[in-house]
């Protein structure tokens, strides 16, 4: 792991492709786990993207009475934007799209932005259960913003940088998964709560009739499905440079390992977010002011003390 | 140029209607029209839609009776299109009316009629003005509700198309942002039916994995799904099933067909003395189903109702019935608005899920909690109130004439002027309409 490269903006294409790919393979995934659950051939479970998504082609776009809609497009175009502004500071072996000497910060703000996002598109429509489902998201981003902006500091602390690069360089021989494991729990929980979808969903699920997407139809609805699929894999990606060792590994080439790990985190993230219930934001407040940000801030606290000893 | 492009939107066509989704709208009575449709669906790859927006069909079962005409028109509005819609009277009707669906959405020239004839851009049907954006009431204020925000108290009927609801019921809320702050239980009818207690078990498979589907626990749902479908039939012949008016075929036709229709179960089957041997295997399943419920610690958290407060606690209850009238057995149920714990919604789940707990008399207990229903609901928010609703498996079908006389959609209402304008899916207008224009 060496310096990392600045690539030319047209890399951003293939950037697109890959997350493009990857938010398929986990429809995919979440289809075939659906599937197995109700005793059908996984393998229809899996067509299910390529199915949904020709649907949603052929569907009418349709809006509601004095719905807003020009917030309502920066909702649903915001979706499709977000993953990308998240993956452009991920270096994908030496290459990054964007080499920002505030690459973390930079993460974190954009997963603020999924805050307004969501409650734009529960406000836009101006119908009950989507505004719901904004509501709910709100409560519940005060529950999961501190603890995973903590989380992201910790590896920060330890590389003394918050350029991307530096952090995945600074995790030589020890990815920092190993000893700042709370940390990377923490902020695992923070991306399963920012890609809207499984426990910690509060804008959408069964319950609020899918909350924020219950009046969007056709590529509306198929952009917001994409790109919450996408910030699950961006949230996984990131998570590649920050705590997993980035494109360190034997044999394979930076830029492989890089995406290896991304799929593998981000398939089990798909798994646990299946096996676990829809969780309350109030509950999910309290779990998160008593139990994840004491935890995020010990974590912080341990590396903080490593590093002023090492030095 | 547009000719070219035939083949294409064919290829197209072909693989959406692979994954069509169906809104299910069921009418009191039309219960196993709706599990055999549901059955149907999975052997397709079809899927529930969730709302209105995201449906390609409308499928309605059972028989609709008053009061449903307009509902059905303003949600056939709703679908965005491609779409289509089908009744389901009997099960046996189901398999035409599915290959109805799928024809009807792959034909682009039917389909294409059907677009141009409407505009899917609601017109502002006033010009409105401040106060009243195009022609539409803003959200109200009223006094002393859980926060002292203004403007937050919204009129939203929940129900009757509802995924994962009674069928027939509408409970018209006043929230106050998610919290009731006082609700009405009405009921739309359907066609009489009398009962076939042999459903019972199913019946209470089927209210489970509505509630686990809710609160998100698929697998344990889907579960719970397949059990219902597997469900072996009881020792009584077919001469003790009731077989009235007006869908006579209802209950005695839908068994033989689970076989064909659940491929995938073996336990539908039933020949000679395998029959016991099968109730048994069901029974223990349904058990270890229990069992799996029952020391899941994170589904009882999630569960938990959330403490709200409302500051006005005597505020709701627009029911007629008093607050003292629950009786004894719905104290356990949590019913009992002074009685209520945080774990009715658990506890009632469980309740569905213990195979020795019988239900003799439905229609009574159903009768008596939807009196108790709106004063328990004060002060619960919208995601606990589906929850429950869901859980007390609220068999709209078991009540009688004078039931239904009695909770049938009332318009005089001045709190409510506007029922029937939103008396659709509750998935309209947060403001609702005003009767400036009506």
């Amino acid at each position: 792991m060496g310096e990392v490269v600045q690539v030319a903006a047209p890399w951003v294409l293939l950037a697109a492709l890959l997350l493009g790919m990857a938010a398929l393979g986990v429809a995919a995934l979440d289809g075939a786990l659906a599937a197995r659950a109700a005793c059908r051939p996984a393998s229809v479970g899996a067509q299910h993207p390529l199915v949904e998504t020709a649907r949603l082609l052929r569907q009418r776009r349709r809006t509601t009475v004095a719905a807003d809609t020009l917030l309502r497009h920066v909702a649903v175009g915001g979706f499709a934007v977000a993953p990308l502004l998240m993956v452009a500071v991920v270096p994908l072996g030496e290459w990054v799209l964007a080499d920002a000497s505030v690459g973390v910060v930079w993460f974190n703000a954009v997963d603020v932005l999924v805050w307004v996002l969501v409650w734009l598109a529960g406000w836009g429509p101006n119908a009950a259960w989507s505004l719901t489902g904004g509501y709910r998201f709100l409560a519940q981003a005060m529950a999961y913003e501190l603890p995973l902006m903590f989380a992201l500091t910790a590896p920060a602390v330890a590389a003394g940088s918050l350029r991307v690069g530096d952090v995945a360089g600074g995790q030589q021989g020890l990815p920092y998964v190993v000893w700042m494991p709370v940390a990377f729990l923490v902020y695992c929980v923070g991306v399963l709560a920012f890609s809207v979808r499984g426990p910690l969903s509060p804008a959408g699920g069964p319950v609020i009739s899918s909350g924020v997407l219950a009046e969007l139809s056709g590529v509306d609805r198929l952009l917001v499905l994409a790109g919450r699929a996408g910030l699950l894999v961006a949230g996984a990606a990131f998570a590649v440079p920050l705590f997993l060792g980035g494109g360190s590994g034997p044999l394979l080439p930076g830029w492989l390992w890089v995406l290896v790990k991304t799929a593998l985190l981000t398939a089990a993230l798909v798994v646990v977010r299946r096996r676990l219930p829809d969780v309350r934001p109030e509950r999910f407040l309290a779990l998160g002011w008593t139990v994840l940000l004491p935890a995020a801030l010990l974590q912080l606290l341990v590396v903080s003390v490593v590093v002023v000893v090492r030095s | 140029m547009a000719v070219s492009l035939r083949p294409l939107q064919r290829v197209l066509a072909r693989w959406a209607v692979r994954g069509t989704t169906v809104l299910l709208v069921e009418a009191p009575g039309g219960w196993a029209a709706r599990v055999a449709v549901e059955r149907a669906m999975a052997e397709r790859g079809w899927r529930a839609a969730s709302s209105p927006a995201d449906a390609d069909a409308l499928v309605v079962c059972g028989t609709p009776g008053d009061g449903w005409g307009e509902v059905l028109e303003r949600t056939w509005a709703q679908l965005p299109g491609p779409r289509a819609r089908a009744s389901v009277a009997a099960p046996s009707e189901v398999p035409g009316a599915l290959e109805g669906l799928a024809a009807s959405l792959l034909d682009d020239d039917v389909q294409r009629v059907d677009a141009a004839a409407r505009d899917l851009v609601p017109a502002d049907v006033e010009p409105g003005d401040d106060m009243h954006p195009a022609g539409l009431e803003l959200a109200g204020g009223e006094d002393d509700l859980r926060d002292g925000l203004e403007m937050d108290v919204l009129r939203v009927p929940l129900g009757p198309v509802l995924p994962d609801w009674p069928a027939g019921l509408v409970l018209r809320t006043v929230l106050s942002g998610d919290v009731v702050v006082r609700a009405r239980v009405e009921v739309l009818p359907g066609a009489p039916q009398r009962q076939d207690p042999a459903d019972d078990v199913a019946r209470r498979l089927d209210a489970a994995a509505q509630v686990l589907r809710l609160a998100g626990a698929d697998d344990l749902a889907a579960r719970a799904v397949r059990l219902r479908d597997a469900v072996p039939a009881p020792r009584t012949s077919s001469t003790d099933r009731p077989e009235d008016a007006p869908s006579p075929r209802t209950s005695s036709t839908h068994r033989p067909q689970r076989g064909a229709l659940s491929g995938t179960s073996s336990t539908d089957r039933r020949e000679g003395g395998a029959g016991a041997a099968q109730r048994r295997r069901s029974a223990g399943d349904v058990r270890e189903l229990r069992g799996r419920v029952e020391r899941s610690r994170v589904l009882a958290w999630a569960l938990r109702e959330a403490d709200v407060v409302t500051s006005s606690p005597t505020s709701g209850a627009e029911s007629d019935a008093a607050p003292a009238s629950a009786p004894d057995d719905l104290r356990d149920v949590g019913l009992d608005a002074r009685r209520r714990t945080r774990d009715d919604v658990r506890t009632l789940l469980l309740g569905l899920l213990d195979l020795d707990a019988r239900d003799d008399d439905p229609g009574r207990r159903i009768r008596a909690a939807l009196d108790a229903l709106p004063e328990r609901l004060v002060g619960v928010d919208v995601v606990s109130a589906r929850l429950l609703v869901a859980a007390l498996d609220l068999r709209t079908d078991t009540l009688d004439a004078d039931d239904l006389a009695a909770l049938a959609p009332r318009e005089d209402d001045s709190d409510d002027d506007s029922s029937d304008d939103d008396s659709d899916d509750g998935s309209d207008q947060h403001m609702h309409h005003g009767h400036a224009h009506g």
